[in-house]
Parts: C-alpha cells; sequence; structure tokens
C-alpha cells in the first residue's frame, strides 16, 4: 500500500481534473476515477482526509507511478533472496566523515542530516527484518527534498542564459564543460555497474539487461562535447562528478540495497517534452549538442528506467539493520555528491571568470 | 532533530493502513478465483476497490498488502495490485491525459 509523501499537495480543477505537486514535479492529470476516488481527492486536498480513505488514496497513487508516495512494509512473494554485508563494507564508523574516508572520499565536517531511526520505524517488519522497497521508497524523498533545496541546476543553467558567466566568445566552453559532467558518467557508466553483477542474484536479468540499455550513451555524449570544443580531454571535470561514479560502483561492490537506491538517483525522471540542458544548449544555437542531449532523454524515458530501482530490489528479502544502515548512509552521501555537482561548476566558473576580470 | 525526517503523523497512518491491508489480504486469499476474466486476466473486487492480478504464468509485478503466498499456490492464486490494466470494473483509475508535466532542473548526470 501507498501512503502519500507529506510535500505531496493536491487540487481538486474539476470532476475529473487534478493538480498535483511536490517541491520536485507538479502535474495536471485528468482521470477517470469512481465517485468515492474523487470524494477522497477532495478529503484529501481540504485536508480531512480519514484512515479508511487510504485505500482510495493508494490506489490513485499506485495509478500514477510517480515518485509520490512511500511503500509500506511487505514481505513480496518474489522475494528469494538474501543480502548480507560484504567483507569490504565491514568497516567501523561513527560520522559521516569516518564514513566517506573509507569509501576513498575526502573528509567532511558536515554530520547526518537524514533521519536513519525514522526510516528504519517505517520500514520495520520485526525487529531484524526491513523491508527493501520501504527503504527506497523513503530514501528517494529525502534524496528529492535535498536535490529540491541544495542542487544549483537552475542558478548555473540562468546564469549561463543570462551571459553572467562569459563572455560571449567562451560560452561554447563553459557549455562543453556542463555537457562533459554527462560525458565523464555514461563513459563510467559500464564499469561501475558491472561489479554489482557479483551481489545481483535472482535481479541478474534485470542489471543485464539495464547495462545493455545503457550501452553507448558515452558516444552520444562525446559527440555532444566535441561539438562544442576541440580538446574535451581538457576540460574542467568536477570532484563531484568523479565521486558520484565511485560511490555506484563502491556501492556495486559492498551493498546491492546501496546499489539500488543509488541506481534510483541516477534514473529519476525529468518530467516535460525537452531535457533543461538541451533547452539551454538551443539557447545559445548549439543545435548539434542540443540533440544529442534531447537524444539522450528520449531514450532514457522510453526505457522507463525510473522504475529499475524497485525491479531491481524486487526479489531482494528483508534485510538486516545493518545492512540497511549501510545503504542508507552511501545513499546520503550520494546524494550530497550529486547536489554538489552543479555548485562546484558554478563556483569553477565564477572563480575563472573572476580571475580574468581582475586580468 | 535530524534534517530529512518522516512527520508523527505518517507513521501513524502507515500503522493504520498496515492494520487495513492485513484484512485486505485476508479477503482477496479468501476469495481468489472469483470473477475471473478472460483467460490472461483475473480482476478482484473488493470493497470499493478493484485489483487485477497477474497473467497465469506470467511473473509478479508487484506484491502489496502484505498477501502471504503459501508454497505451491499457482499462478492464479497469486494475486498483485496491478491498476495499470484498464479491464477492470468500478473503483479502478485509469489516467486519459496528463499536462504541464514540471521537474526541478537537477544536474546532468543521468546514465
Amino acid at each position: 500500500m501507498f501512503i502519500p509523501y507529506e510535500e505531496l499537495k493536491i487540487t481538486v480543477l474539476s470532476a475529473n481534473e487534478y493538480r498535483l505537486e511536490t517541491p520536485w514535479h507538479g502535474l495536471q492529470i485528468a482521470v477517470e476515477a469512481s465517485a468515492a476516488t474523487h470524494a477522497v481527492l477532495v478529503a484529501y486536498s481540504e485536508n480531512r482526509l480519514q484512515a479508511a480513505d487510504l485505500g482510495h488514496i493508494s490506489n490513485f497513487l499506485k495509478s500514477l507511478n510517480l515518485p509520490f508516495h512511500y511503500i509500506l512494509p511487505h514481505e513480496s512473494v518474489q522475494a528469494c533472496d538474501t543480502h548480507t554485508l560484504t567483507a569490504a563494507a565491514k568497516f567501523s564508523y561513527q560520522t559521516k566523515s569516518d564514513f566517506r574516508k573509507a569509501l576513498g572520499l575526502t573528509a567532511s565536517a558536515a554530520d547526518w542530516s537524514w533521519d536513519t531511526e525514522a526510516i528504519l520505524n517505517f520500514a520495520k517488519l520485526s525487529e531484524h527484518k526491513f523491508s527493501p522497497a520501504s527503504i527506497l521508497s523513503v530514501v528517494r524523498r529525502f534524496h528529492l527534498l535535498d536535490c529540491a533545496d541544495q542542487d544549483r541546476t537552475s542558478d548555473l543553467y540562468d546564469n549561463c542564459q543570462a551571459g553572467m558567466l562569459s563572455t560571449s566568445h567562451d560560452i561554447r566552453k563553459i557549455l562543453a564543460t556542463i555537457v562533459y559532467q554527462n560525458y565523464y558518467v555514461t563513459a563510467k557508466c559500464q564499469e561501475s555497474l558491472e561489479p554489482a553483477t557479483a551481489l545481483a542474484q535472482s535481479a541478474t536479468d534485470f542489471l543485464t539487461d539495464f547495462m545493455r540499455d545503457e550501452e553507448g550513451h558515452d558516444l552520444l555524449m562525446m559527440r555532444a562535447v566535441s561539438s562544442l570544443d576541440n580538446s574535451p580531454k581538457d576540460l574542467y571535470l568536477a570532484e563531484s562528478t568523479q565521486n558520484i561514479m565511485r560511490l555506484l560502483k563502491v556501492s556495486g561492490q559492498m551493498n546491492f540495497l546501496a546499489f539500488g537506491l543509488a541506481v534510483d538517483f541516477f534514473e529519476k525522471p525529468n518530467f516535460g517534452t525537452t531535457d533543461p540542458l538541451a533547452e539551454l544548449l538551443l539557447f545559445h544555437g548549439q543545435t548539434v549538442a542540443a540533440d544529442c542531449l534531447q537524444k539522450h532523454k528520449d531514450i532514457n524515458d522510453g526505457g522507463e528506467h525510473d522504475a529499475m530501482a524497485l525491479d531491481l530490489l524486487s526479489s531482494m528479502k528483508p534485510v538486516t539493520k545493518d545492512f540497511a544502515l549501510f545503504a542508507i548512509h552511501l545513499a546520503e552521501i550520494l546524494t550530497d555528491e550529486m547536489t554538489a555537482v552543479t555548485a562546484e561548476l558554478l563556483t569553477y566558473f565564477l572563480t575563472n571568470e573572476n580571475k580574468k576580470q581582475a586580468l | 532533530m535530524k534534517k530529512r525526517t518522516l512527520l508523527a503523523g505518517t507513521l501513524m497512518a502507515a500503522s493504520l493502513a498496515h492494520a487495513n491491508a492485513e484484512d485486505t489480504a485476508k479477503y482477496i486469499k479468501e476469495n481468489t478465483g472469483a470473477n475471473q476474466k478472460g483467460v490472461n486476466e483475473l480482476c478482484l473486487k473488493v470493497d470499493t476497490m478493484t485489483i487485477s492480478s497477474i497473467v497465469p504464468g506470467g511473473k509478479v509485478s508487484s506484491m502489496i498488502f502484505g498477501l502471504r503466498i503459501a508454497a505451491g499456490a499457482t499462478t492464479e492464486q497469486i494475486v498483485a495490485v496491478n491498476y495499470q490494466t484498464k479491464q477492470c470494473e468500478e473503483g479502478y483509475i485509469k489516467i486519459s491525459t496528463t499536462a504541464n508535466l514540471v521537474s526541478i532542473r537537477n544536474a546532468p548526470v543521468g546514465l
């Protein structure tokens, strides 16, 4: 059963039209719903939902298949795989900094910010059993909230569009640098996914299909970069961009739940018909690169990879507390790094621009 | 207090819903096989909710409501929730159109 996220706001527009909003997605839908379901949606929109209405809300959210809801803990009949911490994941840590260093990242003064106790309480089936799908549903919300709060992509693109980061002659270099981050991710994709095949067990078919779907995306990205810059290998690569691929690989080596969560973050859907970076490239007249980015979005949308994480976890039996905690902590660090990518680029561009102006 | 947490009300709602789900699962289990629609589809109506099953011989696509399946159960006895199916009767929700889909801009790091 599905429970709506606290942030989900529903506005009833008419007898069969609704607007749904969260800080990360918004959409308007026309649906054929029963009178009873409509009444419950009205009740939800007026903040007077009763416990007995949850079944209707759950059905409604299920039909949408969007990241708007928690998943109640349950044991899937497909769940036949027992997962335990691998030897490489059995290291002791207290702080976020300890954990980062153990994974080969730099130390950090920040403390853990996700309430792991609340996640585990929600996903608990019994004292020693926690539902992987429930954990995914809570972690997904925390990740999306962090993206909505911390990601600087809009600032970066708006600054590019307004010409704040460059004089006109080097905008292509800036755009190339942004696209180069995506090239790096796609180029490292196969080697970062491959270690998880050793842990996948019954999810092996899902994983190998997924890996096959991802083949060749780096060629598309390199075509985009090359159309913008003659020496792509010299372009700036953010440390966070490198770190997210390191973390994807490490998750697949150490903990298959962490790997599933990571895949969910990389594959989160981007609604709308056009890719935001493709729009920016088009604004600056870079049609070849824009076409490549748009094609990449279309391929990913067509593959429906936003549901991949649940498929990968569908055969996982309930996990232990230690196993779940490791996955949640790795997911928090991956979120930190993912939301830092465009902030790091923005800092790099502004610093370079400042240097240039000082000269 | 951590920056990211769940509201106490959410945990309460989850707890209530889970109790209802157990009752629902019991109902489904006792009524499996009812209202079979065609060769490839089994639809069960539970109160105002319509639940469709997997195709016989196919794979379970999702398993919700805490339903436990006994070893050796036939596929017809395995009931999964799948509201994507358009042929169920009262209670189903069919999305006919979507518009104004918008998302926040995220870092260009898609696989």
